[in-house]
């Protein structure tokens, strides 16, 4: 009797179970087909296409690691934009964090009007890249651009930012980092978190600013930092407009980075297949770094008790 | 359990939906093959702009589809793309390759090779004899750049030639001869040195920037006489002799007003229209494209500018390079024999009536119009008595007819399935040697080596095309 009453009632509460699944699904279905054939199906796709030579307009060809090969041994702009690509990484990440954290410091005051500063900080990130890279170029102007005349003003002579090989990455960054903004958003949302009783009690201990910015702030904030640079991380080895839309990959290739050459191979080459294969060594490439970045995490990311 | 069936499902009504959608393809086809003598046939067209103010692409389209009543021209915008002539060729490879090409596309000649060598366009010969059309008065450069392996996949629509602009006024301030271009290389050099300015270490004008125009090294290896490519398109001949000599004119050129560096930079300052450097002043001569009297026409009417051929070597070595536009069908187009048709209307009726209607458009402006050219030389001689006549500005008629009477000496850049990669490659080495990064011989050696494995893995793969 005991038996038959518990297995009839786990049948019915497996019946609503399986309505409730059946109906999840359904709800979750435009998702989840959208995901499975316009992500999951082209990533599955360009892991078989990294294996082929293939040209888009006919059937692809199996060439086995061909393209792996020819990318690591005979291909010299893959060493050249992978150099590019890490210099624009290295320095534009801890950039960005610096000042999307400064920013953010700066905005985190009871000032009137604070929310104004905020809107007028953030503005620049929803920019279109496009728009953005066409105002910079204006910039960027040698001589008589505004960064230049600004310099000329305290007796700096500028350099040629674009058109200097030696220049043209440093300027990309500096230009990225008009849109820093965007972090200070998510940096001020994490000061925000910072409980202000610990403030309150340092200063009863006597801390001064700085102090209570390196012993409290700054470890509670590092989670956020944390995702920060993750996501820097990703986003800056996938640079790519700025570079196709203002200087195509120059002066002298100094411009050139690992997304625009997978660009230019697969879309103006005809070499859909290498361009796959360029692609994966790239994924892991940033799959290395964000396993490397959670390792090291739990050194200095303070997640509180 | 449910979970996996559920997964399970869905990929196979994934997998079952590609296939749904490969198979919807073939029915289509073969219902439209036969219905085609009832139905008003749509014929999808890339590259013609009902938009564009004074345009005259509306025109044409209207008068076609009055004039044809069993079919229909559809000019739409590539998807994504922002306007009716596009140059983006990702959207036509996508659409090829997709199965849902337009029925006739716009494409720069240049890149037609590469299409027609990867079968993407269907190649037109049969559709030539069939409906009778004449193209014995394209230029020989026009049809040669259209066709791979002796077979015609576009119909030439528009073209341009370039040539060496100077500015007259410029010439008289520095006490040159207004009525002679320099002749040969060193004349141009020395030409530019004295014409360029500088103050306190900044440009006011420079002289000659040689690849400022759209000439680009391939003008200066034209008249060096460089090949590219071997004659059976399967070698790379970027490190002979005469392309080297090019690229080291160059070099020259840059290095004699300041340095690629410095002329880069001054360079990024110039805008466009009416801001042109060349009106402006900022450049005093130029390598510059047919098309840009049209430009001069409506933003600096009153510039004391000359035409000329580009300065060679010797002064003797007189040709220019042409280039420009065509029509063409790409494979899996639904109604390929219907699409000629009207390709062949455009090119004899169509395009006149575009221009007729631009031409109507600048005189209500009380603008003048420069018409372009047409790439067949019985319809430029037809424009040029049409509307050359009715300019009222001597230095340009005299432009036009110079730009006219010149292309018979014109070369094209090399039919090649690898058309893209060997420009790419040339503009790379043009900027390392320019930029003393590399001497002109190990820069065309670097070059050299990547167009080579481009053709050997082209070739490799198509072996029996």
């Amino acid at each position: 009797m005991q038996g038959h009453y518990t297995l009839t009632k786990h049948k019915k509460h497996n019946k609503i179970n399986r309505a409730e699944h059946i109906a999840g699904y359904v709800f979750v279905s435009p998702w989840l087909i959208g995901f499975l054939i316009f992500t999951a199906f082209p990533i599955i796709s360009s892991i078989i296409l990294s294996f082929t030579s293939y040209d888009v307009l006919n059937p692809p060809k199996f060439v086995g690691l061909a393209n792996y090969k020819t990318a690591f041994t005979s291909y010299p702009l893959f060493w050249k934009s992978l150099y590019n690509t890490f210099y624009y990484v290295i320095l534009s990440v801890p950039l960005h964090i610096i000042i999307g954290l400064s920013i953010a410091l700066l905005l985190n005051m009871e000032l009137k009007g604070i929310a104004v500063y905020r809107t007028l900080y953030y503005m620049p990130s929803i920019v279109p890249m496009v728009a953005n890279s066409v105002l910079w170029m204006w910039i960027f102007m040698p001589q008589v651009g505004i960064l230049s005349q600004t310099l000329k003003i305290f007796g700096i002579t500028a350099p040629n930012w674009l058109s200097d090989p030696r220049w043209a990455k440093i300027s990309l960054v500096m230009m990225s980092l008009w849109g820093a903004g965007s972090g200070m958003i998510i940096y001020l949302a994490g000061l925000k978190n910072v409980p202000r009783s610990y403030y309150e009690a340092a200063e009863i201990d006597g801390a001064g600013t700085i102090t209570k910015f390196f012993k409290i702030t700054l470890p509670l904030i590092t989670p956020t930092i944390f995702f920060q640079l993750i996501m820097g991380i990703i986003g800056s080895f996938q640079v790519f407009t700025q570079a196709f839309i203002m200087t195509s990959g120059g002066p002298v290739d100094s411009t050139m980075f690992y997304v625009l050459v997978l660009y230019n191979n697969a879309f103006r080459y005809f070499k859909m297949g290498f361009a796959s294969a360029l692609a994966w060594v790239l994924f892991f490439i940033i799959m290395f770094f964000t396993y490397l970045n959670f390792k090291l995490s739990n050194r200095w990311v303070f997640y509180g008790e | 359990m449910y979970k996996k069936l559920i997964l399970l499902l869905l990929l196979i009504s994934i997998i079952s939906l590609s296939f749904a959608g490969c198979g919807n393809k073939t029915t289509t086809k073969a219902t439209s093959t036969s219905a085609k003598s009832k139905e008003k046939v749509k014929l999808i067209i890339w590259g013609l702009n009902p938009t564009a103010v004074g345009g005259g692409d509306q025109a044409m389209i209207d008068a076609f589809n009055k004039t044809h009543p069993n079919m229909e021209l559809v000019p739409q915008t590539p998807p994504a793309g922002e306007s009716y002539t596009t140059q983006d060729l990702t959207k036509l490879l996508t659409a090829i390759a997709g199965g849902t090409p337009p029925d006739i596309t716009t494409i720069d000649r240049f890149g037609a090779g590469e299409y027609a060598a990867r079968g993407a366009l269907i190649p037109l010969d049969e559709y030539i004899k069939k409906y009778n059309f004449d193209i014995s008065n394209f230029y020989k450069f026009a049809i040669e750049e259209a066709s791979l392996d002796g077979k015609i996949y576009v119909i030439p629509y528009g073209t341009d030639d370039r040539g060496f602009y100077w500015n007259k006024k410029l010439f008289r301030e520095v006490g040159l001869d207004p009525d002679r271009p320099p002749q040969t290389w060193d004349e141009l050099l020395g030409y530019s040195k004295k014409l360029t300015k500088t103050k306190g270490g900044t440009y006011e004008r420079i002289g000659f920037i040689p690849d400022l125009g759209p000439s680009k090294q391939y003008i200066y290896g034209f008249q060096k006489g460089a090949k590219y490519l071997s004659d059976d398109g399967k070698k790379a001949l970027l490190t002979e002799k005469p392309l080297q000599e090019a690229f080291e004119f160059m070099v020259k050129a840059y290095d004699i007003v300041g340095g690629a560096e410095k002329v880069r930079a001054f360079e990024g300052t110039f805008q466009k229209d009416a801001n042109n450097p060349f009106f402006l002043g900022l450049v005093a001569m130029k390598d510059g494209g047919s098309w840009e009297l049209g430009n001069i026409a409506r933003f600096a009417p009153d510039l004391d500018f000359g035409v000329s051929y580009i300065p060679s070597p010797t002064g003797a070595e007189k040709v220019t390079w042409a280039g420009g536009w065509s029509w063409g069908i790409p494979k899996g187009a639904k109604h390929p024999d219907e699409a000629f048709q009207a390709i062949k209307w455009i090119e004899e009726e169509g395009q006149f009536i575009s221009i007729e209607a631009q031409a109507k458009y600048n005189a209500s402006l009380g603008r003048p119009f420069v018409p372009g050219y047409t790439a067949n030389k019985v319809w430029d001689q037809k424009l040029y008595e049409t509307y050359i006549p009715k300019l009222n500005n001597q230095r340009l008629q005299e432009a036009y007819k110079f730009f006219m009477d010149i292309f018979p000496t014109a070369k094209h850049r090399p039919v090649t399935p690898v058309g893209q990669t060997l420009w790419d490659e040339l503009m790379r080495a043009t900027d390392k040697a320019v930029y003393h990064q590399m001497s002109v011989q190990q820069a065309l050696q670097v070059a050299n080596e990547n167009v080579q494995k481009a053709l050997d893995e082209f070739w490799s793969k198509n072996q029996n095309k």
